[in-house]
């Protein structure tokens, strides 16, 4: 008969009375009194000892770059914190409701309930426009600090065996985070959001075979859609997207420790192998804590010193209605540049669309991006040959070619995301739009060339002049031993 | 969408003659290319680069001729904006007289340029 069940034994407590252990913990008055001994009463209920041993244990290393994560954890907190605020006072109902509140250019105009709410947020609330500024700021830092970490990750090569899965997870989380910050001020409802919508709506609606069918079932009815609309948003915004993210969060950071964070080779004492860094407690737990407190307040400070997205100055949204220079926030400026830079081409049979245009910049775009980000690791080892674990950060001009494709590939970014605000480049330096439009057109894909060529030199420039150096280095001890030999042998002579 | 323009110089599709009673003319005031609202009207100012009145989205530039029945003249969209045909009946009330010459709208896979209405027409 195949014996199924197992047996082991109950353990007393995680490890607070193993041998070897301090007898401040082994002599505590009385085990059973949680304010005696706090720390062995916890440990004999959770076992958790040898956890929390390893990981205050878990070395962090010095380099400042590697807080850009840690940045996006924290503008994430504080996203949830002023976001549970506003929550508490926002309305996601699209019925009609006339306002007659304490902002007067706005009185007696027709509005949706939800836009009302978020203006009263805004105007009538205590600390209402604090936390809602401060919640969009940091939608802000939090993607721009992904993308700082992001880069960094790339530079470094940090995203090789044995990281491509925290490289994906991620991705995924950035890439969530858009559509996150996209639906959270969509939900205010105001003009300018409500033509983000509209062209959001219009970009899936491309999407081959499937576009029709699947935003009829997310709109509940051809745009601007019906109520069930804006409860999905809201869900997904508040709830979905949110504890997506916080799961994402909680992989990521669960696979950074199991395969500990990289490290640039600062001094001879770091190799592949061995790991230099500063313990999670006491030295990077108050530099962390530092850091959070420091984004806290640079979030708040912003919030209420800066001004963001004035909402009651752009009016209700009606699906008629439109207004010049509009522009989405920033992480979403590259796709409405795609969509502005892309030549008008519809795949059409006959007077059929089998692919309408949106779909070139506003899906496939950032289809393609997501794509090359995500087998970047598996195309460099093939590109390569290296199959190798990689526990040292690379500097950037270790690998030129890595270097120069990943700068070329951000310059096609931010070519495309300069588009995006042709209309404001015309005010503020007068070229018109549709000569920007040509140059722009052509700069998207020789720039990047330009950019590639230039990176690549300057690459190689660096780790010439540097191996010069170290040459020079020893030639100079070279002389520096022969003068000493010299010495020694005529003063012996 | 609804203008009056100059009716001299209206050069509409074949088979739109009689849609645009006295210079006046009603557009689909969905963008073709995504959906948001066609906005803004140019009216011009400076002759040399700007020819003639056009509607345009302000989402991403895409320009439509009201002249020669909702044709793009420059940007992203696909298909000219869908225009009403319009009479005045006997007692002087502006009509519309049909159906939108297309589908309203951004495009989506099978958006038709062209519903029968216009082949009845022709």
């Amino acid at each position: 008969m195949v014996e199924r069940t197992g047996a082991a034994d109950i353990p007393e407590a995680g490890g607070m009375s193993e041998p070897g252990d301090s007898p401040r913990f082994t002599q505590s008055p009385d085990p059973t009194d949680p304010f005696a001994d706090p720390v062995r009463f916890i440990d004999e209920r959770t076992a958790s000892a040898p956890l929390l041993r390893t990981a205050m244990g878990y070395l962090f290393p010095e380099h400042w770059s590697f807080l850009l994560g840690e940045v996006a954890l924290y503008a994430f907190i504080v996203l949830i914190a002023t976001g549970t605020y506003l929550a508490l006072f926002f309305d996601p109902s699209t019925a009609k409701t006339v306002y007659h509140g304490s902002y007067a250019p706005l009185d007696g105009q027709t509005m949706s309930n939800a836009y009302k709410s978020v203006v009263n947020i805004s105007l009538s609330y205590k600390a209402g426009l604090l936390l809602r500024q401060t919640h969009h700021w940091a939608a802000d830092v939090f993607v721009a600090s992904i993308v700082m970490h992001l880069m960094r990750v790339f530079f470094t090569g940090a995203f090789r065996k044995p990281r491509e899965l925290t490289w994906i997870v991620g991705l995924m989380l950035l890439f969530t985070a858009f559509l996150e910050g996209y639906l959270g001020y969509s939900l205010v409802d105001d003009l300018l959001s409500g033509m983000g919508i509209a062209i959001g709506y219009g970009v899936g609606l491309s999407i081959p075979i499937v576009g029709g069918p699947l935003m009829l079932g997310i709109f509940g009815a051809p745009f601007p859609g019906n109520h069930d609309f804006w409860s999905r948003m809201f869900i997904m915004h508040v709830f979905l997207l949110p504890a997506l993210l916080a799961t994402l969060i909680g992989v990521h950071l669960a696979l950074v420790m199991a395969r500990h964070h990289t490290q640039f080779k600062e001094s001879e004492r770091t190799t592949n192998k061995r790991i230099v860094g500063l313990p999670l407690f006491p030295a990077q737990t108050f530099r962390s804590l530092a850091l959070m407190l420091f984004v806290v307040g640079i979030l708040f400070l912003l919030g209420g010193l800066v001004q963001i997205n004035p909402i009651w100055q752009w009016g209700p949204f009606e699906p008629w209605q439109g207004t010049n220079g509009a522009q989405p926030d920033w992480y979403l400026g590259w796709l409405i540049g795609a969509l502005r830079l892309m030549p008008a081409f519809d795949v059409t049979i006959g007077h059929y669309t089998l692919i309408p245009n949106p779909f070139w910049g506003g899906v496939l775009l950032p289809m393609f991006v997501l794509g090359v980000l995500m087998t970047f690791p598996w195309v460099e080892r093939f590109l390569t040959g290296d199959r190798a674990v990689h526990n040292l950060a690379d500097r950037p001009r270790e690998h030129p070619f890595r270097t120069a494709f990943g700068l070329s590939v951000l310059t096609f970014i931010f070519i495309i995301f300069s588009f995006g605000a042709a209309d404001r480049l015309y005010v503020l330096l007068g070229i018109s739009y549709q000569a920007q439009l040509t140059v722009f057109r052509i700069a998207v894909f020789v720039a990047p060339m330009i950019v590639f060529a230039i990176a690549h030199r300057i690459c190689r420039e660096l780790q010439i002049a540097e191996s010069l150096d170290r040459a020079h280095e020893q030639v100079a001890q070279l002389n520096v031993e022969a003068h000493e030999m010299q010495a020694e042998s005529s003063s012996g002579g | 969408v609804v203008l009056h323009l100059d009716a001299r110089e209206l050069k509409m599709p074949p088979g739109r003659s009689g849609w645009t009673p006295r210079g006046i003319v009603a557009y689909s005031k969905i963008c073709t290319h995504a959906g948001c609202a066609v906005a803004l009207f140019r009216k011009p100012t400076f002759p040399t680069v700007e020819p003639q009145e056009a509607l345009i989205c302000p989402c991403h530039y895409s320009t439509f001729n009201p002249f020669t029945g909702g044709t793009v003249t420059f940007g992203p969209a696909g298909r000219p904006l869908p225009q009403l045909p319009l009479e005045i009946d006997a007692a002087g009330h502006l009509r519309a007289a049909g159906n939108f010459s297309g589908r309203v709208g951004p495009g989506w896979w099978n958006v038709r340029e062209q519903p029968t209405f216009r082949k009845r027409a022709v």
